[in-house]
């Protein structure tokens, strides 16, 4: 025992640095897939003020341009209302008899350097957002709530190694799982699609509507190409990404009023 | 124990500059960033032992974890780079060895080793920072890459910085006159 404790007296440094590595990569292994906690939490509300202050410097900056990207925003909306008025009530958004709200936010933070990008919104709870919430960029589908403080949440978006997202090719096609690879933030790739199914370069991809984040029917992108290996009985489907990551800013968060009931459900069947 | 002090305060500085301007300092697609706060663990004293670089360097990097929600990559990163630290130095010594006192600067150490260590500290710390990050030996070229480009771009800044505020050699004009009116 005494040989073991002058043993690491002796080498005190290199168990140091052994140590300090321990806890450093376990925080990265327990923050890889969803950075959550206090820790995360701390860090949103230390950094935000400062971002805050620089958000509002580029708002200034881009009046014009978001003044004429909510122009066509509301034009959009108001096409899309239109249209709801005049669809039956198997709409696509209302057809389980649950409507969807959506809660406007601002992005403050961002990153999309990383394999694990995180982006952080500028309401939290306070304005009624749980972890689980859908985000819309622009209409179409950006990322998903993994945590909220009072007043801002964190979002992953799909350019992030660990969420799989559940996605259709255009209305009637195929269900498939999307994930990004880490390359180009613009693209994600769409696995298990069957050999069968016959798709073509500019084919849309939405939301299937099975994971209760999105309405099923949301924009998530464009087939961009397809990748066929003789071997394999499915096919993966580069999809070119419609939400525009380098320039996101004004986002909208869904929310389902059943939802608490579906999921007591499903932890009732996981029993 | 002043050049420890100063060196904690352009430690501190450092830190700061990172979170509030350097973290945007991201081009060509992630491929290049600039993490400042390097400068302030190169300028830190040799008189320093090798435990405590440890120490400073896990406090640092924790710090701009928990600022910049990189979930312990900084921390892995910084500790790693302040352990190989005191090695890194023994390489680059002069054969009389660094005044321990001193930290590292151009004008008691030349532009050759200062660039030279700048270099080693900045790639060992964005290899790591890069390699943890992707944790996967496929990606591991794409961080030899990533490290190269940004200790690049580092190391001009830190060459910057170190021409603009590092220590001046003194005056040699004699300001006393020699004529007693």
């Amino acid at each position: 025992m005494r040989t073991l404790i002058q043993l690491i007296i002796r080498n005190h440094r290199l168990v140091l640095f052994v140590l300090l590595e321990i806890i450093a990569l376990s925080w990265v292994a327990s923050t890889h897939s969803h950075p959550r906690g206090t820790l995360a939490k701390i860090g949103m509300e230390m950094s935000t003020s400062w971002t805050d202050a620089v958000g509002r410097l580029i708002d200034y900056k881009d009046f014009k341009k978001n003044n004429s990207s909510l122009l066509i925003e509301n034009a959009r909306l108001r096409t899309e209302n239109m249209s709801y008025r005049s669809l039956s009530m198997s709409s696509r958004l209302f057809n389980s008899g649950n409507s969807w709200e959506s809660t406007p936010a601002e992005i403050i933070r961002y990153s999309t350097s990383f394999k694990n990008n995180v982006l952080v919104a500028n309401k939290g709870s306070l304005a009624g957002l749980q972890p689980g919430m859908g985000m819309l960029e622009n209409g179409v589908v950006a990322g998903l709530i993994t945590e909220v403080s009072v007043n801002h949440s964190l979002v992953l978006p799909i350019i992030h190694l660990s969420p799989n997202w559940s996605v259709r090719l255009g209305y009637d096609g195929a269900v498939g799982i999307l994930n990004w690879s880490g390359k180009s933030v613009e693209y994600a790739t769409l696995t298990d699609i069957p050999l069968s199914e016959h798709i073509l370069p500019g084919d849309s991809v939405i939301t299937s509507g099975f994971q209760g984040t999105f309405p099923s029917g949301i924009l998530v992108g464009k087939v961009e190409e397809l990748i066929v290996t003789e071997a394999d009985e499915f096919q993966s489907v580069t999809i070119k990404l419609s939400a525009n990551y380098k320039r996101i800013h004004y986002v909208e968060f869904l929310s389902k009023e059943g939802t608490p009931e579906i999921d007591s459900l499903l932890s009732k069947s996981s029993l | 124990m002043n050049s420890l002090i100063r060196s904690i305060g352009i430690l501190m500085l450092t830190c700061l500059l990172q979170v509030l301007i350097f973290r945007y300092a991201i081009f060509a697609g992630g491929w290049v960033i600039i993490c400042f706060h390097i400068y302030g663990l190169i300028m830190l004293p040799f008189e320093l032992s090798k435990t405590s670089y440890i120490l400073i360097g896990a406090v640092v990097g924790a710090l701009m974890d928990v600022v910049l929600l990189t979930g312990g990559l900084h921390m892995a990163a910084c500790v790693f780079t302040c352990f190989m630290t005191p090695w890194l130095t023994a390489f680059i010594a002069p054969r009389e060895a660094f005044t321990r006192e001193q930290s590292i600067s151009v004008l008691h150490d030349g532009w050759g080793r200062f660039l030279v260590l700048s270099s080693l500290i900045s790639f060992t710390y964005m290899f790591s920072l890069f390699a943890i990050e992707g944790w996967k030996l496929s990606l591991l070229p794409n961080a030899i890459g990533k490290g190269i480009a940004s200790t690049i771009l580092s190391v001009i800044l830190f060459a910057i910085v170190q021409g603009l505020f590092g220590p001046k050699p003194k005056s040699n004009s004699n300001k006393t006159t020699t004529y007693y009116w």
